[in-house]
């Protein structure tokens, strides 16, 4: 087998090792940091049944007589869900608000929402208000809280079918 | 060109990127399989398996997930850097459409392949991968619920999540795999193996990486508290800083057009019409050179349309790019024979290779002594600016046009005194196998090659590429030198 030149081997030497070199650096440095120092973050998470959007009722002999044998139910529930409006503020700032629509192409699933919130380090008050049924004035269900946050926790606000309940992980149960 | 004369093609990552490709596949597969052995998929043992690997197994364990690591990462390049040399080489127009876009959905696979990995360690990186892909998908309009609710907290993550991400991270690379066989379907002779010294070297250059910096984890994620800083892998985690940055709409608007723009590529760009191969049936005489040299599968053999027990080649026109390197394999392009001399079996439509020997005949006939024929490629170095009162030239489609019965018949009836073949890089042919081929004919390896033997000693070549004028000019000087030597 002919051996490489000098110049070559030294040309390979350099092509591999230069390769390494940025292999190695670049899987794992630079660091990205994502975060600023001290951040801290609220976690929003919101998966509700909710509510019809209208009540179920009864069908009149008259509609029931229309229908076939076989589709004769006496009560009638539609499927779609209400929408809900969710309203959190954070040391009395609005900081989210928006209308939130069930999943499913009738509007019958589930009602869902997941978001991320910075947080100054130290006591947060945070108040969470919910209306599950457009048919109503007020909102359905309204926590308030103040809370001790430190550096790199986090705050987690849930709704569900239970109502709201919060706490940081690794700190309060919930 | 400073590099492919340092670094031939044998040990030239740049010459052999698809090969190195499927070369690092195998790497990261095999070391994959080992780490296998030893992984346990749950919340609470996936993170220290890992350690286990890395520090209870000598260097065996460090070194294979190092290995892992690295020749994926690797992979992320030579695949990259292959793509840009297709582009720029516009090596997607015509029959080569179908290997561009079935090449386009691998990137994806490739980049949810390692993605997945970096998830299973579960340490602080993935859980920045957790939540920053968890933001990517509930952006979609499709998620019904948010995928991020499955890591709010440490008490929302489940080991069968983690059973689904190693499916995912076995099934993911199958897939690419599989996209990988698909897409060099298209071409003949396809190379899934770089030349052996090549192999040795990346091996040898990933192994002494996993020695002096091996793989390691960050500390176990915690998804009751916060990531703000990690290090990641700039070759597989490039986005991710955009959606945190830009958010997920962006991104998804970015990955998606960019896929949209080099899958339309071919369609935006089509490119001029090659000419393509056409048989002559009342010449072909079965022989099939032209079947065997094709590199991109577009001919096929059938019984003779008119002669009994004898084949046929046929040109599949959607297939063919035009190279021509069937007309240049033809035995029936011989000069010699006394009948039909400007019939070959195969030709180019756009000019047949009798036309071609007539033109370098006229030429040659026309110099003085010490005749010089250059032989070039449309993709190599201009050659018809050497043409001079010694000098004649002749540029083919590829150099595997040439049928070494010309440079027979231009030596010895044209009084032709030293032929150069020129063209493109050694090992960078542009369709592919024009170089190794005439290589292979010229030196009695493979049909047809050369009558007679004193032909041998009179053709040069030089594959060193386009824009290599000045080198076709100082070997133009030696060989006229050599010759008034001698």
């Amino acid at each position: 087998m002919k051996l490489p030149s000098p110049g070559s081997m030294l040309m390979q030497f350099v092509v591999f090792a230069s390769s390494a070199l940025i292999l190695g650096y670049l899987s794992d440095w630079p660091s990205y940091r994502m975060y600023p120092p001290g951040h801290t973050e609220l976690k929003l998470v919101v998966r509700h049944s909710g509510k019809l959007l209208e009540a179920c009722r009864e069908r009149s002999a008259e509609e029931l007589s229309a229908l076939p044998r076989n589709m004769r139910r006496a009560t009638v529930c539609p499927r779609e869900k209400s929408p809900m409006m969710v309203e959190l503020s954070i040391d009395g700032e609005v900081r989210h608000h928006s209308t939130i629509h069930a999943s499913g192409i009738h509007d019958d699933g589930v009602l869902a929402l997941y978001k991320k919130f910075p947080l100054p380090p130290g006591t947060v008050d945070v108040r969470l208000r919910i209306k599950d049924d457009t048919r109503l004035e007020e909102f359905s269900h309204d926590f308030e809280a103040q809370f001790e946050v430190s550096s790199a926790s986090t705050l987690v606000i849930q709704l569900n079918d239970a109502g709201i309940n919060a706490y940081q992980p690794g700190l309060t149960s919930h | 060109m400073m590099l492919s004369r340092y670094l031939p093609k044998e040990v030239n990552p740049l010459y052999n990127l698809g090969a190195l490709s499927f070369y690092l596949f195998w790497i990261v597969a095999v070391t994959g399989l080992y780490l296998f052995i030893f992984f346990e998929t749950s919340i609470a043992s996936a993170y220290q398996s890992i350690e286990s690997i890395s520090n209870g197994q000598f260097y065996v364990g460090s070194i294979m997930r190092s290995l892992h690591k690295y020749a994926s990462a690797a992979m992320s390049v030579t695949v990259t850097v292959h793509l840009i040399k297709e582009l720029l080489r516009r090596h997607y127009q015509n029959a080569r459409v179908f290997s561009w876009v079935t090449g386009v959905p691998l990137l994806w696979l490739l980049f949810a392949s390692a993605i997945g990995g970096y998830w299973l360690i579960w340490d602080e990186r993935a859980q920045y991968i957790a939540d920053a892909t968890t933001t990517l998908f509930d952006a979609l309009p499709i998620v019904t619920e948010p995928m991020a609710f499955g890591f709010t907290d440490n008490a929302s993550v489940s080991d069968r999540f983690f059973s689904l991400l190693i499916f995912l991270h076995v099934g993911i690379p199958l897939a690419l795999l599989l996209g990988m066989f698909i897409h060099i379907q298209r071409i003949s002779n396809s190379k899934s193996n770089p030349p052996r010294p090549l192999a040795i070297l990346t091996l040898a250059a990933l192994t002494i990486l996993s020695v002096v910096k091996p793989a390691t984890s960050m500390p176990p994620a915690n998804l009751d508290r916060i990531v703000q800083v990690t290090d990641i892998d700039w070759f597989y985690m490039n986005v991710y800083p955009l959606i945190d940055r830009f958010g997920p709409g962006f991104v998804w608007a970015l990955l998606l057009g960019i896929t949209v723009i080099l899958l339309a590529i071919p369609f935006l760009m089509p490119g001029t019409k090659k000419p393509t191969a056409i048989v002559d049936p009342e010449f072909c005489n079965g022989c099939a050179w032209c079947f065997v040299d094709c590199p991109y599968d577009a001919i096929y053999m059938k019984p003779h349309d008119f002669r009994d027990h004898h084949m046929q080649s046929v040109v599949i026109t959607d297939k063919c790019t035009g190279c021509g390197i069937c007309a240049g394999a033809c035995p029936t392009a011989t000069p010699f024979k006394t009948v039909n001399q400007s019939h070959n079996g195969i030709n180019l439509n756009d000019r047949s290779n009798a036309q071609i020997l007539k033109q370098i005949r006229s030429q040659v006939q026309e110099k003085g002594s010490q005749r010089l024929l250059l032989a070039g490629c449309a993709h190599g170095p201009d050659v018809s600016q050497f043409e001079s009162e010694s000098v004649a030239s002749v540029t083919f489609e590829c150099i595997g046009q040439l049928p070494p019965s010309y440079l027979d018949y231009l030596t010895h009836r044209e009084n032709v005194d030293a032929v150069l073949l020129t063209g493109c890089g050694s090992g960078n042919c542009y369709h592919r196998l024009g170089i190794e081929l005439q290589e292979a004919r010229l030196s009695h390896e493979r049909e047809p090659h050369l009558r007679f033997k004193d032909v041998r000693v009179k053709v040069h070549t030089l594959w060193s590429g386009a824009g290599s004028e000045g080198a076709v000019a100082d070997e133009i000087a030696r060989l006229q030198n050599v010759d008034v030597q001698e």
